[in-house]
């Protein structure tokens, strides 16, 4: 800090929201009207659990200001061909024109009917990952809700490159939609794949380094030395898409190699469905009357309701009951005298093959290895170890167990969360301190908070809210083009849901049809923000050639780039720096971001916008004007669809909802009601109180972190281990495709198990990509996979200069990643530009050769291969997204596929 | 005083280059000129590899290289220790840049943008001054001083703290005042291990690295460079590799070789125009060499306008001193020349000379560049510069009718001239292979070599040859034979400064085994080492497990008070006096004879009234006489080898062993060994104490113990290297005889993960231990013990501070006594080392005699043990020779002999009667590779020894592997006196 300001200099209080991880508050130093510096908030210090600081990505946000390929007027196409060799011909238009464009042909679709004759929308919307786009795009929410009916099915990445498994299953076990470790206290982490210190924003690289320092021990277990496996304790190279069997095989030690005292009982008796007694169709024997599951109680010997008062239910053993079963569609099983056993002991069974000998070949890894983990994890795990949090006495087990994607989606992502979160239940290491804790909610309601979202359910667990697979409610008729909900019943139906369900679906849609679902037409209008599916999603070739057919897009632009490459209309709206927005952070969410603070962050503008740029607000606000919706857009404001509800007890800020606001008396009124609601009513400070501050927070109390003290106050369970709910919903489901003729969801309704069945993906890739592409699997030897680069995702940065600059600081950006011993076998040297070949497609760039990766596996951090956005074009680096291929026969259950395909790689020219 | 310095925890950084940009942003640097940086290195081979994240940039150096070459003083140093740029005085030179052993130099010569066009913000804080002139990091000296204006604290106040520090996400970066002891940087050096980066070349970097624990303070683990690991051996390392300097280019070296040629020939032809005045015209040619290769300097330094800046610093820098020269020389050369004054000619010729030796030490003093930093570089310009200048000079003379006749002579003079030059850059490469230059630099060094041997040797000399035996054909033959010299002087120094310049990278390999071993070990369950107190501590601060860890075996009892310790000694000794007078008939006797009876002792100053016991008391009561135990409780003995006299018989009770046991895990742990080391003992096992004392004090603290003992050292060498063992248990002598084995294995155990040395058993100098360090790549611990007290495990050096060894004075008393009045002396003098057992149950020891001539210190350690400190002992009074009445220890040789230029470390003193008085003759050893004179080097050794010692002794120079190798305890002192007789 310089001892005397140059000239006009001032300092702007901001945040970067360029990943899930963030938000990160940040100062923006502007001197003479120009952003200079980023620096971190030190004003937050003491609220933010890293200290205020920012990371790398909020770095790049002056250079994505002032950037010269920004574009900066509207501007519409005037070539009518669309097509990645058309040029698209676009000119500058003035905003009265472009609004009108758009407006009119939204007014056009509303004249016509919000969905078209096959019941999908007329109009459908694309953002980037993780929601990022929201802490952006104003209040443009308000006008899609005002709008109806959107079709959001789109992927752009989502569903095949996000935590698929853990955001459904994580939300259906433990309201854990993202997961994470209780970094603070955990001692002993087994990492598959998760790339915290890539993806962990600030909070989980400070947290895991506070953590090394204090001796947490990290085993990050994946096939390449990523940054987060640089800094673990112990990196296990482990063969691609196995973690399953790792996990299955150190469930095996728990539960055939040790006494079953190390294990945590109480927990596993009274938390969870270990004991109920499971009858001879593998449903839970009921009582008769209450048709509550029953479970064996050890001092009386006789079979009980498993939430009779008293009882000390028995994990093991058979017994000879009466009861029922309630199987699909409310069908009853009545038994009379059937001898049965608990959960448990199916489980025990389940996994009695699956020793670290049988795993040893499938992972390639040594028994001894698996075995030594287990073990390590078991001593770390301090069962009956009790802390202190604000007074209450919780279970202390500081041992976890993280997933990365690719572990997380697509096959094995159910295997492998099941057993992540039913290990955690063996030793009592679930939402108590220490152990795995789930850190947003986003399926179930309300989405802001997780405690609240726990409701009693049916059998003791919590409420989940499935699709509806009964033959009533079935809905039999997909209301968007990924048929979600018809195909997908755990995927829920919240705003979010549209986005996880099999999003490829959609775009495969577009050039296949779907025995028995309504012909997928293009929407008439599409809107595109913050987003790139033409490189970002997989076979990037098939999207650019669905996305050239759609008749009218509009893409809010940032440069030009692969997708606005289509576009009808190009829309600029305001960068990070330059835009204005209240955003709430704090309490717990995504990865690591569970705060001992809640509150409210202001994106102040620091620059005004450059060019013709456009506050968001102001673009939504527009729309909504010019669609006849103002009414119903404001309305949707003052319900909070901005972030915060604009009215509450004491209070009362809402907008007249007729009128035509500026951008500024929204966010004002959005301020006075987060003043308020943060204290009750007391204070209603506005947006001059946020811009002299930046953020406004209250305490979050840390055992809110943890959803075991909420479990116990509803008396409730974790469903695990046994998934009876799955089982019969998978059941009815199989009914009503059946029933509708749809026999090409079998594989997956295969997946519907009361315990996962262990699956060869290894196998099922090759098999299947053999079949697809008639190919001979064996001239395919390497696995391709990719990895998160902190500096690059979700940030819509490929274009800055300085991102682009640090990022090849990192090894491997850029380049196909290689085994040195792999490479000198096939002649490939450092620096050689090679191929990369898929059954479907290819990519090239040059070949970095390291030890860090199993000889088996190529990696391409990143996604790359533009050939359109500016100065990313210039990269000539390598994407492994052209390569994979979107197949049926690779798409679980949960509408979900992963990122790993099989490749040959074939030299091009000697290095220069 | 300040000292403004930057620590960088490796165990925490992630390698996110936040650092980086924020660094970029807050100093507006241009795309690329990354101030501060962080290095992605991977080591090792799959699967077993190791990838770490390296903080990088200015070092802030105490003695900044960068500043000494500046010939313009715009490189400073401020009292508070920061290295600054003033960008009004620099050239551009760029000698800084090749002068820093960091890379952290940048010479921007015009704007760069992130795009092809300004940005706002670009231009807004575009800075002019900055082109053209070599920039780098400034600590963020505006932030300190104005924190330090403002009563602020830099390192803990973000608004006075370099940006680096302030942006670092991982809390990897800190910054502070090494120089306070209670600072936040001391603070992590105290607590951590620590290293510096090239700490080997001397410029006490203010930039460290912490990783693990250590209860000491900043450890000085400096490694050699890497470079030579880097191609062909068994381990592999990415992102540290040497790169070729970029900024002396063609340029650069045109000075360089304009120079040489033009001061030689200059040199030349001013001596010869005494007599052959027709020569001016030739001198005014080398004139023109010379400018002609300042005036490419000029075209290639960043702002030429500012070019006699360069003669601001001549103090200091060889730039400026070179600028002088040059200054004085042109005028006065020109005037000799125009006035074929002979004095003014001779003056003239000789400041040529000068001027070439100022460029030859230009190049010296580029520390960041390992063929040029070396002393061979010295000879090797100036000698290739007279060469250079003779082959012209003799290729001219031959054109001249007048002079052709007296060609011939000058003809021999560059026979003899080119020979020279051909001997030194022989010499110059061998020396630099032997220091460790970049692969790639001996590389492009080695691809010339041939050329330079065939163009600048043979051909010209055996052209000369053929020119004086064909006289009448001479002329041609002399102008071809001098342009073949010229030429390939001129080629050879392009190629050094051209293409043979690499830096010498980064060097952490060492580093990365000690950071990933340490990882891995982490939280191990059931190790006493990390202990923890967490069970139902109260949340709310910010952290809510509450962990104690610790690099002492037994804290309470290693840090206890002084007092605390003396009470205990009290106690303990009383408890010692009576079982050893009740249960040793020997000590009865002598306590009786003495009349002293442990009754009287009352306070430890009452010791000195008990009698000393002697190794021949041991002797005189062999073999159990001194137990103080029934035989029944007794359930180990060691003895030693009796060579001079019967063995001194020791024995242990259980109770004995697991003491030993536990001091000898205290002593591991001093030493810096944590469990889950692997260590290897190369001890020896059976009755001697080294082996297994070594043994299960290494199991006691948990460590993974290989028990190979002593010899098979080929084998050794192959387990280490297999097993990667992280600390080495041998004899000093020892431990150089499997570096010397590894060595021909072609095994380079300085890129093992060998980390600590534990070293005893027998004397050693200082110069014995950096000789070990540098072959083995550890850093080497001295361990002290005794048999006849307990074994190993006596005293240790602590490793954080190595300043004395730790005597566990909870177990023992330490005296320090006049060897010949055998009076007690105060704390501090230095005197015979005497010690009593204080829980020794089967043998209690009563004011032992050691023979070892040392002397204590009680003040406190900064490690924070308590116990007192016992210099290292390098001699024992019964080691102690006297040569022609000088008392010399054999220590003593050895400081001079290792280390020693051309010399191997191993060496023997045999002693002889030389008549009536003793002779000590010095064998030594050449080291691998000398081709110097022999003769000439046992003179050296004569005159060391003479001049150091004070004693005149015959040295005998023997080959390689003459001297017998160490198998475990080495053979130092060879006595013939007795077999003379």
């Amino acid at each position: 800090m310089p001892s005397q300001p140059p000239h006009n200099e001032r300092v702007v209080s901001t945040y970067c929201y360029q990943c899930v991880a963030g938000p990160d508050l940040l100062k923006v130093r502007v001197e003479d009207g120009i952003a200079t510096e980023v620096t971190p908030n030190f004003d937050a210090a003491t609220i933010h659990p890293a200290g205020g600081k920012a990371c790398v990505k909020a770095f790049g946000l002056v250079q994505k200001a002032y950037n010269p390929n920004r574009i900066l007027y509207p501007m519409k196409r005037t070539n009518p061909n669309k097509g990645r060799g058309d040029d698209p011909g676009f000119v500058r238009i003035s905003w009265e024109e472009a609004l009108s464009l758009v407006a009119d042909k939204l007014n056009a679709v509303r004249a016509a009917g919000l969905t078209d004759e096959t019941g999908y929308p007329r109009v459908a919307a694309s953002f980037g990952g993780g929601g990022t786009p929201t802490a952006y795009m104003g209040t443009l929410p308000a006008f899609l809700a005002a709008w109806g009916p959107i079709d959001m099915s789109f992927g752009s990445g989502q569903g095949v490159k996000c935590y698929h498994s853990e955001h459904l299953y994580g939300e259906l076990w433990h309201r854990g939609f993202t997961v994470s470790p209780d970094t603070p206290l955990c001692e002993y982490l087994v990492s598959f794949g998760a790339n915290v210190e890539a993806s962990g924003g600030v909070c989980g690289v400070k947290r895991h380094a506070d953590a090394r320092k204090r001796g947490m021990k990290r085993v990050q277990i994946e096939p390449h030395l990523s940054v987060t496996g640089a800094c673990s304790a112990e990196w296990i190279p482990i063969k691609p898409k196995t973690d399953s069997a790792f996990l299955f095989a150190m469930i095996h030690v728990f539960l055939h190699e040790y006494p079953r005292d190390r294990l945590d009982l109480p927990f596993l008796k009274h938390r969870t469905s270990s004991p109920y007694l499971v009858g001879p169709n593998g449903l839970f024997m009921r009582d008769s009357s209450t048709r509550k599951p029953l479970v064996m109680d050890g001092p009386t010997g006789r079979a009980v309701p498993f939430d009779t008062a008293g009882i000390d239910p028995k994990l093991e053993g058979s017994f000879v009951v009466d009861g029922v079963e309630a199987g699909p569609d409310n069908e009853i099983i009545s038994h009379h005298a059937v001898t049965v056993s608990p959960a448990f002991v199916h489980l025990v069974a389940h996994v009695k093959e699956h020793a670290p000998e049988w795993a040893e070949p499938i992972c390639d890894v040594p028994a001894a290895t698996i075995r030594r983990i287990a073990n390590e994890f078991l001593d770390h795990a301090r069962v009956g170890g009790t802390i202190q949090i604000e007074g209450v006495t919780l279970p202390l087990r500081p041992v976890s167990i993280s997933l990365g994607k690719t572990v997380n989606n697509g096959w094995g992502g159910y295997e492998c969360c099941w057993a992540r979160t039913l290990i955690g239940c063996l030793v009592g290491a679930l939402e108590v301190p220490g152990s795995t804790l789930g850190t947003t909610v986003r399926l179930n309601r309300p989405a802001d908070n997780r405690w609240s979202s726990v409701k009693p359910g049916p059998d003791g667990f919590m409420q989940y809210p499935m699709n509806p697979t009964s033959k009533s409610e079935w809905i039999s008729r997909p209301p968007v083009r990924s048929a979600h909900r018809t195909l997908v019943p755990l995927v829920a139906d919240s705003a979010w849901s549209q986005a996880l369900g099999p999003t490829h679906l959609a775009w495969m849609m577009q050039s296949e049809d779907f025995d028995k679902l309504p012909v997928a037409s293009p929407p008439d209008v599409w809107f595109v923000y913050r987003t790139n599916p033409a490189i970002s999603f997989w076979d990037t070739k098939a999207i650019g050639n669905a996305m050239a057919k759609f008749p009218f897009i509009v893409c809010f632009a940032y440069t030009r780039d692969e997708t606005n490459h289509m576009a009808d209309v190009l829309l600029p709206d305001c960068t990070d720096l330059e835009g204005l927005q209240l955003l709430r952070i704090g309490g717990t969410k995504y990865v690591e971001q569970f705060w001992d603070y809640q509150g409210f962050a202001l994106r102040a503008p620091a620059v005004p916008p450059q060019g013709e740029a456009k506050d968001f607000t102001w673009i939504a606000t527009e729309l909504a004007y010019r669609t006849g919706l103002i009414e119903a857009y404001n309305s949707s404001i003052n319900r909070g669809a901005a972030g915060v509800r604009l009215s509450g007890k004491n209070y009362d800020f809402s907008l007249a909802p007729e009128k035509k606001h500026d951008v500024e008396t929204i966010w004002d009124a959005s301020c006075r009601a987060a003043s308020a609601e943060i204290t009750d009513g007391a204070e209603s400070q506005g947006l001059t109180w946020f811009h002299e501050h930046g953020f406004r927070v209250k305490p979050f109390p840390r055992l809110q972190w943890y959803l075991y003290p909420k479990l116990v106050q509803e008396g409730l369970r974790f469903e695990q281990p046994y998934q009876e709910q799955l089982y019969r919903v998978g059941k009815e489901l199989g009914r009503r495709l059946h029933e509708q003729g749809i026999n090409w969801w079998d594989k997956q309704l295969d997946e519907y198990q009361p315990l996962p069945k262990w699956h060869d993906l290894n196998t099922l890739w090759e098999v299947a990509l053999a079949k697809h592409f008639s190919v001979c699997i064996a001239d395919y030897p390497f696995w391709l996979i990719t990895a998160r680069s902190m500096q690059y995702s979700w940030g819509g940065n490929v274009g800055i200069q300085l991102i682009k600059e640090v990022a090849d600081n990192v090894a491997g950006h850029g380049n196909v990643v290689m085994n040195h011993a792999a490479a000198e076998r096939l002649g490939i040297t450092d620096g050689e530009l090679v191929e990369v070949r898929s059954p479907l497609n290819d990519t090239k760039g040059r070949v970095i050769l390291c030890e860090g990766i199993r000889p088996d596996t190529l990696l391409m951090i990143g996604q790359f291969d533009h050939w359109a956005t500016p100065f990313a074009k210039d990269f000539h680096a390598p994407s492994m997204n052209a390569l994979v291929p979107m197949l049926l026969d690779l798409t679980d259950a949960t509408g979900s596929s992963a990122d790993l395909v099989k490749v040959k790689i074939t030299r091009l020219e000697t290095a220069a | 005083m300040t000292r403004w310095a930057m620590v960088a925890d490796l165990e925490r950084c992630v390698g996110c280059q936040t650092c980086t940009a924020a660094c970029r942003h807050a100093n507006a640097t241009s795309p690329a000129v990354q101030w501060r940086k962080v290095l992605d290195i991977e080591a090792g081979t799959y699967p077993n590899v190791s990838r770490i994240f390296v903080p990088v940039g200015c070092q802030h150096c105490a003695d900044p290289p960068c500043m000494h070459v500046c010939p313009t003083t715009a490189t400073r140093q401020r009292t508070d220790g920061i290295v600054t740029v003033d960008y009004d005085l620099c050239i551009g030179c760029a000698y800084c840049e090749v002068a820093c052993p960091y890379q952290a130099r940048f010479l921007v010569h015009e704007p760069h943008y992130g795009y092809d066009a300004a940005m706002p913000n670009e231009v807004e804080r575009a800075d002019p001054a900055r082109f053209g002139v070599a920039q780098k990091c400034t600590f963020c000296s505006d932030r300190v001083d104005f924190g330090i204006e403002n009563g602020l604290a830099p390192g803990v106040d973000p608004r006075a703290t370099p940006a680096c520090v302030n942006s670092c996400i991982a809390d990897a970066l800190h910054f502070g005042d090494v120089d306070d002891p209670n600072s936040n940087v001391s603070r992590l050096l105290r607590e951590q291990r620590s290293f510096r980066m090239h700490a080997e070349l001397k410029t006490d970097p203010g930039f460290h690295y912490v990783f693990g624990k250590a209860n000491g303070q900043n450890s000085e683990a400096s490694r050699p460079a890497i470079d030579a690991a880097l191609a062909g051996s068994q381990l592999r390392a990415r992102g540290v590799e040497p790169t070729q300097q970029q900024h002396w280019d063609w340029k650069a070296a045109g000075n360089f070789i304009c120079g040489g040629i033009g001061s030689g020939l200059f040199a030349f032809t001013a001596v010869a125009s005494l007599h052959y005045g027709e020569l001016a015209l030739l001198g005014w040619a080398a004139l023109g060499f010379i400018a002609l290769g300042l005036f490419l300097v000029l075209l290639k330094i960043g702002r030429p306008l500012r070019s006699i800046y360069v003669l601001r610093q001549p103090q200091r820098s060889w730039m400026a001193r070179e600028a002088w020269i040059a200054a004085a020389f042109f005028p006065l050369a020109g005037l000799a020349l125009w006035s074929q004054v002979p004095a003014l000619l001779i003056v003239s010729a000789v400041v040529a000379v000068l001027f070439l030796c100022s460029q030859a030490a230009i190049l010296k003093e580029s520390k960041g560049i390992p063929a040029w930093r070396i002393v061979w570089i010295l000879p090797l310009m100036i000698a290739t510069g007279v060469a250079e200048g003779s082959g012209l000079f003799l290729a001219t003379i031959a054109q001249l009718s007048t002079l052709l006749p007296l060609a011939w002579a000058f003809a021999m003079v560059t026979i003899v001239l080119v020979l020279l030059r051909g001997w030194i850059w022989r010499s110059y490469l061998v020396a630099l292979a032997a220091e460790g230059a970049p692969t790639r630099t001996l590389a492009v060094l080695y691809e010339y070599r041939p050329w330079f041997f065939a163009v600048g040797l043979a051909l010209p000399l055996a052209l000369i040859i053929i020119g004086l035996v064909v006289i009448p054909a001479a002329a041609p033959l002399y102008v071809a034979a001098g342009l073949c010299v010229t030429a390939a002087g001129a080629v050879l120094k392009f190629i050094l400064v051209t293409r043979a310049g690499f830096n010498q990278g980064f060097a952490l390999t060492i580093h990365l085994c000690a950071v990933q071993a340490l990882q891995a070990r982490r939280s191990s369950p059931g190790g006493q080492f990390r202990k923890r107190k967490d069970e139902g501590v109260v949340m709310g601060t910010q952290t809510a497990t509450k962990t104690s860890e610790t690099f002492m075996f037994n804290p309470d009892l290693e840090t206890m008070s002084r007092q605390g310790l003396t009470a205990l000694q009290t106690a303990r000794l009383k408890q010692t006096l009576d079982r050893a007078y009740t249960n040793v008939p020997h000590y009865r006797k002598k306590f009786d004879a003495a009349g002293v009876s442990p009754a009287a002792f009352k306070s430890l100053p009452d010791i000195v009234h008990f009698p000393f016991t002697l190794k021949n008391d041991l002797r005189d009561n062999y073999p159990f006489g001194m137990f103080a135990v029934p035989h029944e409780q007794i359930l180990r003995i060691h003895a030693s080898s009796g060579t001079t006299g019967k063995p001194t018989v020791v024995g242990y009770t259980k109770g004995d062993l697991s003491t030993w046991a536990d001091l000898m895990a205290r002593c591991f742990a001093c030493a810096g060994t944590v469990p889950g080391d692997i260590v290897h003992n190369a001890y020896g096992y059976g009755l001697f104490t080294g082996g297994l004392g070594a043994h299960y004090g290494a199991e006691r603290l948990g460590c993974v113990v290989v028990p190979v003992s002593g010899g098979g050292t080929e084998r050794q060498v192959t387990l280490l290297t297999d097993f990667k063992a992280s600390v080495l248990c041998a004899t000093p002598s020892y431990a150089l005889n499997i570096a010397e084995v590894a060595q021909k294995m072609g095994v380079d155990l300085k890129q093992s993960c060998l980390r600590i040395g534990l070293f005893g058993a027998e004397p050693w100098s200082d110069a014995m231990r950096r000789d070990i360090e540098f072959r083995l790549g550890l850093k080497a611990v001295d361990v002290y013990g005794l048999s006849e007290i307990m074994g190993p495990g006596v005293a240790c050096e602590c490793h954080g501070v190595q300043s004395g060894l730790h005597g566990w004075e909870d177990h023992f008393l330490f005296e320090i006594i006049d060897p010949e009045t055998l009076q007690p002396l105060p704390m501090g003098a230095t005197g015979e080392l005497v010690v009593t057992t204080l829980t020794k149950e089967a043998q209690p020891m009563i004011r032992y005699r050691t023979r070892d001539i040392t002397r204590l210190s009680s003040a406190p350690c900064a490690c924070g043990r308590t116990h007192v400190r016992i210099l290292r002992v390098t001699g024992r009074n019964d080691d102690m020779l006297i040569i022609r009445g000088v008392n010399v220890y054999p220590s003593q040789v050895e400081a001079v002999l290792v280390g020693f230029p051309g010399l191997a470390p191993h060496y023997q003193i045999v002693l002889t009667r030389d008549g009536a008085l003793d002779a000590m003759t010095v064998e030594v050893e050449l080291a691998p590779g000398f081709t110097g004179d022999r003769f000439g080097k046992a003179d050296e050794v004569i005159h060391h020894i003479k001049s150091l010692i004070g004693v005149t002794c015959k040295v005998v120079v023997k080959a390689e592997g003459e001297i017998p190798r160490s198998q475990g305890k080495a053979v130092r002192v060879v006595d013939r006196r007795h077999k003379a007789n």
